[in-house]
């Protein structure tokens, strides 16, 4: 099985059968739409799960995944998803539910309910940190996951509270991997990264991706501003256009006075893309729109080779060398556009930035556009 | 042990007590979200890239004038009244209130907010 977030999937491949994985994440960040994520990545693979939660009601996972625009009705109808009650029996109260652990003290109850429910691909277990906290020792909940993962992957989520150092080590030696979701402050704004801890059936080098949940959309391999810019009238806004589900121009009389913004989602990557003007009137404000960004699309006019002294200077204008850039040799539809050659020597620009034809107004070559720069972004 | 966006959270919580504030947001200079208390239905990276923008353009513009630092700016919209102003070096406090609302106060309520997030931010 995969995990369905990009890059965590094309570093660490296909995770074995029979091995236990903990979804870890720091206190603030709810693990939960991690697991429900992941679970709908195996279940859109015909893969069988059963959810256990003990720290909210089973409703409440229905919820949280139609926020993120998943649908778990389907699964359940055909049984390919069995959504397993903890947690009424731990605070006391009736549970209508079809699948309910009646005492949840009792290890062994929840490994019984679990066993009833033949064939089953991924357990997810929602989560250790409710299960210490009524039991204090999490001993009991590793023996069940030493059992169960010799009939299926294992899939725990825990929220890293204060608990003591020693604890925290405790469960995480009773896992094959740990995968830590935690938030870093970059200059003004927080992010959240997933860093794999440990990968027991494979050697890796550490790498971190960026995540964020997506409501809707769910977790995405996320950027929170990539850069277009480029000449007066190359087709920047056209290019957002084309590269975004909604996006908007503060455009006046044919040319942008503000910005452009759009959302990508593509291919599991999602990115805020703000677009620039290109009029140098408007210079002032392209070190607001340009701080920060993590990659940029230069658009030049394929037509207009005098134009690429600008654009050069646009780069550096908005700090790009350094960044991860992809040229759009937009206009490509026209009779007089030059060859991608003839603009790769003209532009001049490293040998690594690729220079991509598009045709922005058609959408022509958004895409090859689009898995150069993702590709460059997981580096 | 609070994070920096929870303290701006409670910042943005205690505007959201005053009357006629609809919702707030700590936003970037560079228009990325860094804290917000928006109603569910307003998108608030697409306002916090905007406002960011128009807080760009009208430094630029004061600073063609020759006039001095910018206070703040206010939008009156037909069944809003956006407000944004700077909060030290990163960032921008934006609200936005009902059209009815004292500015006046509002403005006091705010400058106070600014003090603190400054403070939390560090800049
Ligand atoms: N033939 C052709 N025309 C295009 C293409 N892309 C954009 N245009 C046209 O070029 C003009 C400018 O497009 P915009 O997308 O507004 O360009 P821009 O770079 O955002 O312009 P500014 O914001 O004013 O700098 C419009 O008339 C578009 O319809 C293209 O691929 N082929
Ligand atoms: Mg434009």
């Amino acid at each position: 099985m995969r995990t369905g977030i990009r890059i965590l999937d094309d570093k660490i491949g296909e995770i074995p059968g029979n091995v236990a994985v903990l979804l870890s994440t720091s206190p603030g960040i709810d693990p939960a739409p991690f697991g429900i994520n992941i679970m709908d990545a195996a279940l859109k693979n015909n893969l069988k799960c059963v959810y256990v939660v003990n720290n909210k009601p089973a409703s409440a996972v229905r919820m949280e995944a139609k926020t993120m625009g998943l649908d778990l009705s389907r699964y359940e109808k055909n049984n390919s998803l069995r959504i397993v009650d903890a947690f009424s029996g731990y605070i006391g109260i009736h549970s209508d539910e079809k699948y309910v652990v009646e005492n949840p003290f009792n290890p062994k109850n929840i490994l019984d309910e679990i066993e009833k429910i033949q064939k089953n691909d991924i357990l997810f277990m929602d989560s250790v940190s409710s299960y210490i906290d009524m039991k204090e020792s999490p001993k009991g909940l590793l023996e069940i996951i030493k059992t169960l993962k010799k009939k299926m992957t294992v899939f725990s989520l825990f929220s890293a509270w204060e608990y003591e150092q020693k604890i925290i080590k405790e469960i995480k030696t009773g896992f094959d991997a740990v995968l830590v979701i935690k938030p870093v402050e970059e200059v003004t704004i927080v992010r959240q990264f997933l860093f794999p801890e440990k990968i027991g059936w494979k050697k890796i080098e550490k790498f971190a991706v960026p995540v964020k949940v997506l409501k809707p959309g769910g977790v995405k391999v996320y950027f929170p501003k990539i850069l277009v810019t480029g000449p007066y009238n190359a087709g920047k806004s056209s290019t957002v256009k084309a590269l975004s589900t909604g996006a908007v121009s503060v455009d006046r009389m044919g040319t942008t006075v503000a910005l452009d913004h759009g959302y990508m989602d593509y291919k599991g990557f999602a990115a805020d893309i703000y677009g620039t003007p290109g009029q140098e009137s408007f210079d002032p404000i392209l070190q607001y729109l340009a701080d920060e960004a993590v990659a940029v699309i230069l658009v030049v006019d394929s037509a207009k080779p005098e134009t690429f002294i600008r654009a050069k200077e646009m780069l550096s204008k908005t700090k790009a060398y350094g960044l991860p850039i992809v040229v759009a040799a937009n206009k490509q539809d026209l009779r007089n556009a030059l060859s991608i050659d003839a603009i790769k020597k003209k532009l001049a620009l490293p040998r690594d930035v690729p220079v991509c034809p598009t045709v922005a107004i058609e959408k022509k070559g958004v895409e090859k556009l689009l898995d150069e720069l993702t590709e460059r972004l997981m580096r | 042990m609070e994070t920096k966006s929870e303290k701006l959270l409670a910042e943005l919580k205690k505007l959201a007590n005053i009357g006629n504030i609809e919702g707030s947001a700590v936003v970037a200079r560079n228009g990325l979200i860094i804290a917000s208390d928006l109603p569910r239905d307003v998108d608030e990276r697409r306002l916090g890239a905007m406002s960011a923008t128009m807080m760009g353009a009208v430094e630029t513009a004061a600073i063609t004038l020759n006039k001095g630092q910018i206070k703040r700016v206010t939008a009156e919209i037909e069944k809003a009244t956006l407000v944004a102003m700077g909060a030290g070096k990163k960032a921008i406090l934006v609200a936005s209130a009902s059209p009815d609302a004292n500015i006046g106060m509002l403005m006091v309520e705010m400058e106070d907010r600014v003090k603190n997030i400054r403070e939390i931010i560090g800049v």
